[in-house]
């Protein structure tokens, strides 16, 4: 068994993602990737990886629940995007490591992410990334046909996840001083279509004009939402096209489905509109229970949208500094500007 | 074949869907497949990939390197001049499928919903060539037509949770094989010992779209035989290739 990191306990559904798996689609397969792509970036930018559609480098998706991990390697440098919510190392000394901000660990050190509040979804960047190969050009978990990621699957007790670079990397801390601010806003911008004329004209003003709940039945494949159901007008079924992640379909029941990153292909059902992809990583990390309100915007406001998000993910990762201090230091560094959350007190 | 009317549907701000129509026809699915090969060819920027179904275009793309209308602005020539369908000439495949009724659970369904007996749609499938018309749902899982008339059957009410695969099943006079263990709304009416997607084979997808597929009827000793074959690898896929 290759060095690395031993899987302690799993969490509630962890999996290796990166960007996504990408000029398949023609073939039946699906996409996949991280639901928060933009917190996926600023894990691996804060252990010197990779990112971006382009590359990317496989992390760990943790939902709701994270895993405990054991280092076997010699060492490795971790960090943890898109939550509050710390790193804990647990053995064999307590240890608690705030996000967005890495930290190199030792072999036998055991470390978590307990239960995530505030986001359905965050990410644990490894520097170099998982040994683990590409199939179809990505590292991501495609869970509906068995492949990718770790064996295809989520991660189980026992597994040991293999680095690429199983020795001592001797990486320099960075650390994001202002991790983005989360916007919990329940409005989820959208552009009309592409069945949009399948609708009632009632049908389309409920799903603008009523707000929608995210129900417990969200996976990585879909949201079902509840509220008030849509009307359609020409039936809800069409000859299967083609389906994009974000897409909104409305079945027999009138409920949207909104179809997350593993979603299939192509799909039979009339689709009312498609979430913008800047809202996508936030629609990701939305748990159940959520508040969404649909927002129609024009296909030109989300190309304006889209430029803007690019420009802000820029900045937010250009402002990720290296830090060369002891740990204390830095933790004295934070505390003294007030910007560490009070999970770390204890 | 005049130019169809074709629709540009936004699907998001990093899809547009180029429909040539509403209903399943051979020639528009041509028609699209071609438009596929001409896009890769054209290499757009920006462009990341294409999707092809039964009546439309998914054409992928990033936002920040084109926009929609400029996308629509260069893919309007390469509509209006087709290209002959792609630089691949369609392979012509044979599938064993086996009808035993544990393996074909609904049928009895088929045949009392489409009026003909067991035997005879059992026949109708048998004599049927059917051409691929796009990959879609689980990877290289093929969506084909068309079967006769008498089987434009509806889909099931209830879906059922899962279909193992190699699942052969039907609705709306068409026919799909399963890829991977999923759940259907479709009727299961036989089952192929050939693994139609294997990540683990050379060649992991068997189909493309505009492939001609032609159903073999098996027994059940030669469904257990080439699946213990498949299993340990001495299954001779060339023989599924006709010349």
């Amino acid at each position: 068994m290759s060095a690395g990191l031993e899987v302690i306990s799993p969490g509630l559904m962890t999996s290796v993602q990166d960007h996504g798996r990408f000029g398949y689609q023609a073939l039946g397969i699906s996409v996949s990737g991280a639901l928060d792509t933009d917190s996926l970036d600023i894990a691996n930018a804060l252990v010197g990886n990779e990112f971006g559609n382009e590359a990317g480098t496989g992390a760990l998706e943790i939902r709701m629940l994270g895993p405990t991990l054991k280092v076997t390697a010699d060492s490795v440098t971790v960090a943890l995007a898109g939550t509050t919510t710390a790193i804990e190392v647990i053995a064999p000394e307590k240890e608690v490591i705030s996000t967005c901000r890495s930290v190199t660990l030792h072999k036998g050190q055991v470390f978590r992410v307990a239960a995530v509040g505030d986001s359905a979804v965050c990410y644990l960047a490894v520097h170099g990334g998982f040994d683990l190969p590409l199939v179809y050009g990505s590292q991501s978990t495609c869970m509906s046909a068995g492949f990718g990621g770790f064996n295809g699957r989520i991660l189980e007790k026992g597994d040991c996840l293999p680095l690429r670079q199983p020795v001592g990397t001797a990486a320099s801390q960075r650390i994001l001083r202002r991790p983005p601010e989360p916007d919990n806003s329940p409005v989820i911008r959208v552009i009309a279509g592409p069945q949009d004329d399948y609708f009632s004209a009632a049908g389309i003003e409920t799903f603008f004009g009523q707000g929608y709940t995210v129900s417990q039945a969200v996976n990585r494949m879909g949201m079902r939402l509840e509220g008030a159901a849509v009307t359609h007008e020409k039936g809800y079924n069409i000859a299967s096209d083609g389906i994009v992640r974000g897409a909104i379909q409305v079945p027999g029941n009138g409920l949207p489905i909104i179809l997350m990153a593993d979603c299939q292909t192509t799909g039979g059902y009339p689709k009312i509109a498609t979430v913008i992809s800047s809202d996508m990583p936030k629609l990701g990390r939305k748990m159940p229970g959520a508040d969404i309100r649909f927002k129609p915007v024009c296909v030109e406001e989300a190309e304006a949208i889209a430029c803007e998000r690019h420009e802000r993910q820029t900045a937010l990762i250009g402002a990720i500094e290296r830090f060369s201090g002891s740990v204390e230091q830095l933790e004295h560094l934070l505390m003294t500007q007030n910007l560490i959350s009070g999970v770390t007190a204890g | 074949m005049a130019t169809p009317e074709i629709q540009y549907l936004s699907s998001g701000d990093t899809a547009l869907t180029v429909q040539f129509g509403t209903v399943i026809e051979r020639e528009l699915n041509s028609r699209i497949v071609a438009l596929s090969h001409s896009i890769k060819q054209a290499a757009i920027a920006g462009v990341s990939e294409t999707l092809p179904t039964y009546r439309s275009l998914l054409v992928n793309y990033d936002p920040l390197v084109v926009t929609r209308d400029e996308l629509v602005a260069q893919l309007q020539p390469l509509i209006e001049s087709p290209t002959e369908a792609g630089d691949t000439a369609p392979a012509h495949w044979q599938i064993p499928v086996c009808f035993d009724s544990d393996l074909a659970p609904d049928l009895a369904h088929v045949a009392a919903a489409s009026g003909l007996g067991e035997d005879a749609v059992i026949a109708a499938m048998l004599e049927v060539t059917h051409h691929v018309y796009m990959l879609g749902f689980a990877p290289g899982q093929p969506y084909m037509g068309d079967l006769p008339p008498a089987l434009n059957i509806p889909r099931r009410e209830n879906p059922v949770a899962r279909v193992e695969k190699g699942s052969v099943v039907t609705a709306t006079g068409l026919t799909i094989i399963y890829a991977v263990p999923n759940p259907t709304g479709w009727h299961v009416v036989g089952r192929t010992p050939v693994e139609i997607f294997n990540l683990a084979r050379a060649e992991a997808i068997l189909f493309k779209p505009g492939d001609k597929v032609h159903l073999r009827r098996i027994e059940r000793d030669e469904f257990d035989v080439t699946t213990a074959q498949i299993e340990d690898g001495s299954f001779d896929m060339t023989g599924l290739r006709q010349s």
